[in-house]
């Protein structure tokens, strides 16, 4: 009687899980989703609240996170979202002018890291460009927040990792870093965050 | 006293001119007319090819080539244009027009499609190499794409990374001496197209290729009025590109230097001719005073040559590039019997004898002489006919009986006409020709006039000529390869005469088609047109491909590059390890597409993405288009059939020398199992002509030599007396080359075949003097009477060779310096010299003749 029992309950385990996956997916690709239509939309602030900050302060700096001051971190991590904000946001809106179609796979879960792919298709006046992003999302407390994204191979984080962060504190360390930070939101203070 | 033979024959003839004048006359007429007619029907071949012979394997070589391909080499045509676009708009439809030609234009190559090259190249280069243009593209593409990325940000500028391949990109920039950057033949500056015209005839049909070019350039021009681009085309030879639409072109190629080099000559001669005739006219003028004197030597002159025109019609039928200005040599030469035998005869006169009894005289004494020295004169151009180059051998032959029969015209016809002049004023033959009074051979006191100083003139003359003399010998110290041209006289020294192997030296400086030469070599970076080795099979294709790959650098140091149909295959090695690399490139770029890339790289991904495909492939999938560079034409008569391997040279193919071992290095090839497979082409043919001039150069030098030796000791028949007739030429020869050593003048290609004549007509100096002199006379007499002649003969003779001077072309002009030196510095030794050694002799006949006197006479003795 147990073994009749147990195909159908499995059965309806797996059915009742499904809207729960369903669910569960939908809560990884969310914060994604909305970090691409807020950028498209101009709104900025609303886009960086779905950022991971300290998951991406903690790629960045390595080490060096974890003997930072909780000011340094604080401020790194301001500082950082303005500054992407208002460097890289502009760029994906002249990217977006152009966009015939925004697609995602369902993300794939590993543990409290999900990589969601996306393909956005552009027509540009002369050629089409489908451009193919990964991006990664981990959890934060209760919430998924988006990581990093990967376009065409080339780690967002990783880039700004190496050409820029280590540079930086191997000239200086935290001063050095925050110092240039302060300094390029000095030179983009006119232009607001939306 | 008893007569010789030849003097018994000069009196008989010098009876026949004397007794029938009139038959003289009518005889020379009909003949006359006969040799007009004939000579009317000569035609001048102009190809070049035809002058060597047939039967030379080299020759054979270049008409199954010609045979394969059409012709060897090209009429190119290079246009040029700062604006690229334009250019090559105006070059599409240049291309069309001129090859709907289909009567004068059998192809025409502008361009051929590189893409095919383009990507394969990846399997040609060295895989270090393939791997380092990875690793550079890689860091390149990387950078673009994080930069790319709009999510990329900056907190410090970093310069973006660079891509620079040039390094690589030059080392293989070209496969088979064509760019694989672009379809079209653009020099590197991409301010040039060439457009390589194959007409349907060979290279060496000189007449065919004068008038195609004229018709091209006709066409060219109605095109820069009509065509629908707005472009503007005229010719032009600076180096400077035309700006917008204007665009400029100039001709080269083989067809057109071979075409340029025959019309310099010509060209050159045309102003030279009319100067040479001048000259010659003033200075017979000069010399007898008598206006129809000059004229009769004229009209004999040119008797001579219509007669030896019309003889060349009957024996070989046409003339040729050298036999085709054998008049004009022959008018140089021949005026000599007019001169010698008018001033014979007007010395007779002044004896005070009547006209018939003076030309009978004249003839008699002047024949034998005239004779041996056409006879010496007509040898030495009888020496050109053992040579292998039929410019030469014609040229001697025809030359040989040139002289004989002008002699024979001008002492047949003058006297003949003279003494129908005198029968019918006995005194108009003396006021025609003038009188020249009896040379007094004694002076005031009634002593002999004598050469004052002989022995000392003899002992002096000989050091001062020697000494010149020695500056034609190379000395021990002189350096192997010789002195450059140019150099300080103290440098020079030593040296000896050399000879100048630089062909190009010989030409104008202005010749178009080898400025157009220089500037295509220098904006392409290409060399001289190829030879071609041909194989029967693709496997010998393949086997002559391996001697050349790698090229061994020293063991062919002549050799710039060999192409073949193999050289579109790449080396299974290095295609299979290059291949490997591109595999594993392609899958580290898996994630990678063309069309995720940003749009301004999209383009230059679609042909990197293409070569990363490329992969080993034999020599069948080679494409057509390249294939049949290499292949026969479907016209080929089947025992031609077969592939071409051509090889470029690295050196300068106007440097005879050099040409002559690039020759010798490609000539015989060698493949591993033994076989050996030849080189053909124009470079080879030249290199073989360029052989047998300096060989047949010697040889007829020599044999003239001989043969000059053997008519003198046969009319002298002692030895002393002929070598005092052979010291002018000798002696001034000696002094003519160390001469030109000093001057820092070179023997060359084209003055070489002027020694002969030289030596030929040298001679008559000393033939002249010598029989004046055996008639009895003293040195002082001979040379007033007899050197008058001989001074103003030669002056004649110089002045038609000096006027080459004034020629446009180089190799015209230093034939004109050595005949003029050679001849100049002969009649030196002859006035100076000779009439020392003579002066020597007459005093010891003159001593034996008083001893044979005192001898016969016992009975004066006693009493006295």
């Amino acid at each position: 009687m147990v073994r009749s029992l147990a195909r159908p309950a499995l059965l309806l385990a797996a059915l009742l899980a499904v809207p729960a996956l369903a669910a569960s997916d939908e809560a990884v690709a969310k914060p994604v989703k909305t970090v691409v239509q807020s950028v498209r939309y101009g709104r900025d602030k609303a886009a960086l609240q779905h950022f991971a900050t300290e998951a991406q302060g903690a790629y960045l700096l390595g080490d060096a996170w974890k003997t930072a001051t909780d000011a340094q971190r604080a401020e790194f991590k301001e500082l950082f979202k303005e500054l992407f904000a208002k460097m890289a946001f502009p760029k994906v809106r002249e990217n977006f002018k152009n966009l015939a179609n925004i697609s995602y796979d369902a993300p794939k879960l590993e543990g409290e890291t999900a990589s969601v792919a996306s393909v956005i298709l552009i027509h540009h006046p002369l050629r089409k460009q489908e451009l193919k992003l990964r991006y990664t999302v981990v959890k934060e407390g209760a919430a998924w927040r988006v990581k990093d994204v990967t376009v065409l191979g080339d780690s967002m984080l990783q880039g700004i990792r190496d050409d820029q962060i280590k540079t930086l504190m191997t000239q200086g360390g935290w001063d050095r870093l925050l110092g240039r930070m302060r300094e390029v939101s000095q030179e983009l203070k006119s232009q607001p965050l939306k | 006293m008893k007569q010789s033979l030849p003097q018994r024959i000069a009196h008989a003839y010098a009876s026949l001119i004397i007794r029938r004048p009139v038959a003289v006359i009518l005889i020379l007429s009909i003949l006359a007319l006969g040799s007009g007619w004939a000579a009317s029907r000569l035609t001048i071949n102009s190809n070049q090819l035809d002058l060597i012979s047939q039967d030379l394997r080299q020759v054979k070589d270049v008409k199954r080539v010609v045979d394969m391909v059409g012709g060897a080499g090209f009429l190119m045509v290079g246009i040029r244009g700062e604006d690229e676009k334009a250019l090559k708009a105006a070059t599409d439809e240049l291309a069309a027009r001129i090859s709907a030609d289909k009567e004068n234009v059998r192809t025409l190559t502008y361009k051929v499609p590189v893409e095919f090259i383009q990507q394969k190249m990846v399997l040609f280069i060295k895989t270090e190499d393939l791997i380092e243009g990875k690793r550079r593209i890689t860091a390149y593409m990387k950078d673009q794409l994080r930069r790319n990325n709009p999510f990329y940000i900056e907190l410090v500028k970093t310069e973006p990374v660079k891509l620079d391949l040039t390094d690589l990109v030059d080392k293989y920039r070209s496969v088979g001496k064509k760019s694989i950057a672009d379809d079209y033949y653009i020099s590197n500056d991409r301010q040039m197209v060439l457009l390589l015209i194959k007409p349907m005839w060979q290279g060496t049909e000189i007449d065919r290729t004068k008038v195609y070019v004229e018709k091209l350039r006709a066409d060219l021009a109605a095109w820069s009025q009509e065509n629908r681009l707005g472009v503007t085309l005229t010719e032009s030879y600076g180096s400077t590109s035309a700006k917008g639409k204007a665009l400029t072109y100039g001709f080269t190629g083989s067809y057109k230097m071979s075409l340029d080099d025959a019309d310099s000559i010509q060209q050159s001669l045309k102003p030279v001719t009319l100067l040479s005739f001048g000259a010659i006219a003033f200075i017979l003028l000069l010399y007898f005073r008598k206006p129809f004197a000059v004229l009769m030597v004229a009209a004999g002159m040119a008797m001579g040559a219509l007669f030896t025109m019309g003889f060349a019609w009957v024996t070989i039928g046409e003339l040729n590039m050298i036999t085709s200005i054998l008049a004009a040599i022959l008018m140089g030469l021949g005026e000599d019997f007019g001169v010698h035998f008018i001033t014979r005869t007007r010395l007779e006169l002044g004896e005070g004898k009547r006209y018939d009894e003076a030309l009978r005289s004249a003839l008699e004494h002047d024949a034998v002489p005239a004779f041996i020295s056409a006879i010496a004169t007509s040898g030495s151009f009888y020496a050109l006919m053992f040579s292998e180059f039929r410019g030469f051998s014609q040229f001697g032959f025809l030359a040989g009986f040139g002289i004989l029969i002008t002699g024979l015209v001008l002492l047949s016809f003058k006297p003949a006409l003279l003494v129908l002049l005198g029968r019918w004023k006995p005194e108009l033959p003396a006021k025609l020709i003038g009188v020249t009074p009896p040379v007094e051979g004694m002076d005031a006191q009634g002593h002999e006039k004598r050469i004052p100083h002989a022995k000392a003139i003899i002992a002096v003359g000989t050091a001062l000529l020697v000494v010149l003399a020695l500056f034609a010998i190379p000395m021990p110290w002189a350096p192997e390869n010789g002195v450059p041209k140019g150099q300080p006289f103290w440098k020079r020294l030593g040296a000896g005469v050399q000879f100048d192997y630089n062909t190009r030296a010989l030409l104008p400086d202005t010749q178009t088609a080898v400025k157009m030469q220089d500037e295509i070599t220098a904006r392409f970076d290409i060399s001289s047109d190829p030879v071609a080795i041909y194989t029967p099979t693709l496997e010998e294709a393949k086997k002559v491909h391996e001697v050349f790959t790698p090229l061994d650098r020293e063991r062919f140091d002549t050799i710039d590059q060999v192409v073949s149909l193999y050289s579109f295959v790449p080396p299974k090695e290095t295609a299979e390890a290059n291949a490997k690399v591109l595999a594993e490139w392609k899958e580290e770029l898996a994630d990678l597409s063309q069309d995720s890339l940003p749009p301004d790289l999209q383009e230059k991904a679609g042909m990197f993405f293409r070569m990363l495909e490329a992969r080993p492939y034999s020599v069948d999938e080679v494409p057509e288009v390249y294939r049949e560079q290499f292949t026969h034409l479907a016209s080929t008569r089947p025992e031609n059939h077969g592939f071409l391997t051509f090889v470029y040279p690295t050196v300068d193919l106007w440097d005879g020398k050099r040409m002559m071992d690039f020759a010798g290095q490609i000539e015989d090839v060698k493949t591993k199992d033994g076989a050996v497979y030849h080189g053909a082409g124009l470079p080879i043919l030249f290199a073989q002509l360029a052989k047998i001039v300096l060989f047949d150069a010697r040889l007829t030098v020599a044999l003239t030599a001989v043969w000059i030796l053997v008519v003198l000791l046969l009319d002298f028949k002692k030895l002393r007396y002929a070598m005092a007739a052979l010291l002018p030429l000798a002696l001034g020869m000696c002094v003519m080359m160390g001469i030109m050593s000093l001057l820092d003048q070179r023997l060359n290609f084209m003055n070489i075949v002027v020694l002969p004549v030289v030596l030929g007509y040298g001679v008559s100096h000393g033939v002249y003097l010598m029989h004046r002199f055996l008639e009895g006379t003293s040195p002082v007499v001979a040379l007033r009477s007899v050197g008058a002649a001989v001074f103003f003969s030669t002056l004649t003779t110089v002045a038609g060779f000096a006027a080459l001077i004034a020629a446009d072309h180089n190799g015209l002009r230093s034939m004109g310096l050595l005949a003029s030196l050679g001849l100049m510095t002969t009649l030196l030794v002859s006035f100076t010299l000779l009439a020392a050694v003579l002066q020597v002799m007459h005093d010891r006949r003159t001593a034996r003749a008083d001893k044979d006197a005192k001898a016969e006479s016992p009975g004066t003795t006693a009493a006295a």
